[in-house]
């Protein structure tokens, strides 16, 4: 999991301490396996914390072999459906790809394909879906959000930008030069701290920063 | 003045150690047996303390530990008693004090979080200042802390800020390196942290007691505690895990006010009552006892 701290005073010794906290929130929660990584920007004039997570899915792919039986008899293709669950959703698919006129529904589960190449019918993906619990993948990004926003910062607002997650919180309310100061900040790079290598050189830390072996 | 130390052993000729204390005017404060091994705390004069010692290191086994902080309640003050503040790092510091000695109470504000709307109640104010010293836990940016610091300014009595930059802009007592954190202190960096706020909080309390020294009270208050435990039999049976809190000018009885305050008034130390030598008032910590001696000069007027 990679992290990215910034702040608008530059204090580095409070991004450390906050660094080394969103490693052992992480270890806790055990969130290396769902967020990809975290971003922080704080701006302490105007009490303003902006939490951004991109998360990390694998996503699972479910082809038409794995499903059916793939045979190729002369100029056609023939395809057995092994469970009647996939049926319906199946037929429409393949009608969508290969065209009514190439897709022949002989029976309830045969059907017959012509003019289409055997592999790509093979290779075709009946679906794809997240395998985790999505409830529990949100129960771990809500529990990640409110254990490193701090206490204070009493008014929060989650929303999305791109592919993140971003948390907003403030010691006020929330405006909309809030929001759109934070589009701002996310739009740019993230800066990577360059104390880490430091810290271990210094020995205020004896571990080794956690890196995610999965990336 | 008193030596405050623990002696670590074997429980074989301890009894030794025990009159040789006594005979020294000394005062036992706590006894613990456990199988063959003895932990006693106790207070020596400190004249004496060079005998004690050579006797230990003569005739026992066992190690000698002086316990700076033994007369002394800290309250360990965190700004909530969220998620976000307990158990990491506010606990850890309390359990320290505790093995140095120290009794410790930790004190979550109900109003403490944040930077603008930050405060302290009254109540809060007056219970933190019944103790002899507070550790302040607060967060890692320096902006913050600096703002916050003021809100302690009503506090009396000597104060330690804690938190994660190395220093700040304020003129008070601060350690840095002790924030925000999510994991125990385990590394020898983190050990050597607390180490230093004990040392702080040890000169605090030294300069504290010179304080004392000039105006002292009639008895030293391991005679007035000796006297309580006497008088008061209910003390052996309260649920309380420390029923008499010593302190450096007194000590806190873990009692209902209502039922005990008659009765400990009357209770004789010396050629006085201890409603004499003493101001008693009701605690505003667990409705307990609280007793502060009076200094000599204040009884010869």
């Amino acid at each position: 999991m990679e992290i990215f701290i910034e702040s608008e005073q530059n204090e580095i010794d409070g991004l450390k301490a906050y660094y080394a906290l969103i490693e052992d929130v992480s270890k806790d929660l055990n969130a290396f396996n769902i967020i990809r990584s975290v971003r922080v920007f704080v701006d302490l004039s105007s009490s303003l914390f902006v939490l951004a997570l991109n998360r990390k899915f694998e996503v699972k792919k479910i082809k038409v072999n794995e499903i059916c039986k793939v045979k190729k008899i002369k100029d056609r293709v023939e395809i057995e459906i092994l469970e009647e669950k996939y049926s319906p959703e199946l037929v429409t698919l393949l009608f969508q790809e290969f065209g009514h006129e190439n897709v022949n529904q002989k029976e309830r589960l045969l059907l017959e394909i012509t003019n289409v190449d055997e592999e790509a019918i093979q290779k075709f993906v009946y679906s794809s879906f997240i395998p985790l619990d999505m409830q529990h993948i949100e129960d771990i990004i809500v529990e990640f959000a409110s254990r490193i926003i701090p206490i204070g910062f009493y008014a929060r607002k989650r929303t999305s930008f791109d592919d993140l997650d971003v948390f907003i919180a403030a010691e006020r309310t929330i405006t909309q030069r809030d929001l759109e100061r934070t589009k701002e900040i996310l739009s740019k790079p993230p800066k990577k701290l360059k104390f880490e290598e430091n810290l271990i050189e210094e020995g205020e830390f004896k571990y080794v920063p956690y890196k995610d072996e999965l990336m | 003045m008193f030596e405050v130390a623990m002696f670590r052993g074997g429980a074989y000729k301890h009894n030794k150690l025990v009159e040789l204390i006594e005979d020294v005017g000394g005062y036992i404060l706590e006894s613990r047996k456990v199988a063959q091994e003895i932990n006693l705390r106790f207070a020596v004069p400190f004249e004496d303390w060079e005998y004690i010692q050579a006797f230990v290191v003569e005739e026992l086994d066992g190690s000698l530990k002086i316990l700076p902080l033994l007369m002394c309640e800290v309250a360990v003050v965190s700004p909530t008693i969220s998620r976000h503040h307990l158990p990491h790092s506010v606990c850890d510091i309390a359990e320290f004090y505790r093995r140095r000695g120290a009794f410790t109470n930790v004190i979550g504000l109900s109003t403490g979080r944040g930077k603008i709307r930050t405060g302290l109640t009254d109540e809060e104010i007056k219970i933190i200042n019944e103790h002899e010293l507070a550790v302040i836990v607060l967060g890692n940016f320096r902006t913050c802390i600096e703002e916050k610091v003021n809100i302690f300014d009503e506090i009396r009595i000597p104060k330690i800020f804690v938190g994660a930059p190395k220093t700040i802009n304020v003129d008070v007592s601060y350690l840095g390196g002790i924030g925000r954190k999510g994991h125990r202190f385990s590394t020898m960096h983190e050990i050597q942290l607390l180490e230093a706020l004990i040392e702080k909080s040890s000169m605090l309390i030294k300069e504290l007691k010179k304080e004392l020294e000039l105006n002292p009270p009639v008895y030293p208050v391991f005679y007035v505690i000796d006297q309580i435990k006497k008088n008061i039999e209910d003390l052996q049976y309260t649920i309380a895990p420390t029923p008499l809190v010593p302190k450096l000018n007194g000590c806190r009885v873990n009692l209902p006010y209502g039922h005990y305050n008659s009765a400990l008034r009357e209770i004789e130390v010396g050629e006085h009552k201890l409603k004499e030598i003493s101001n008693m008032q009701k605690s505003y910590f667990n409705d307990s006892i609280l007793i502060r001696l009076k200094p000599r000069y204040l009884l010869e007027v």
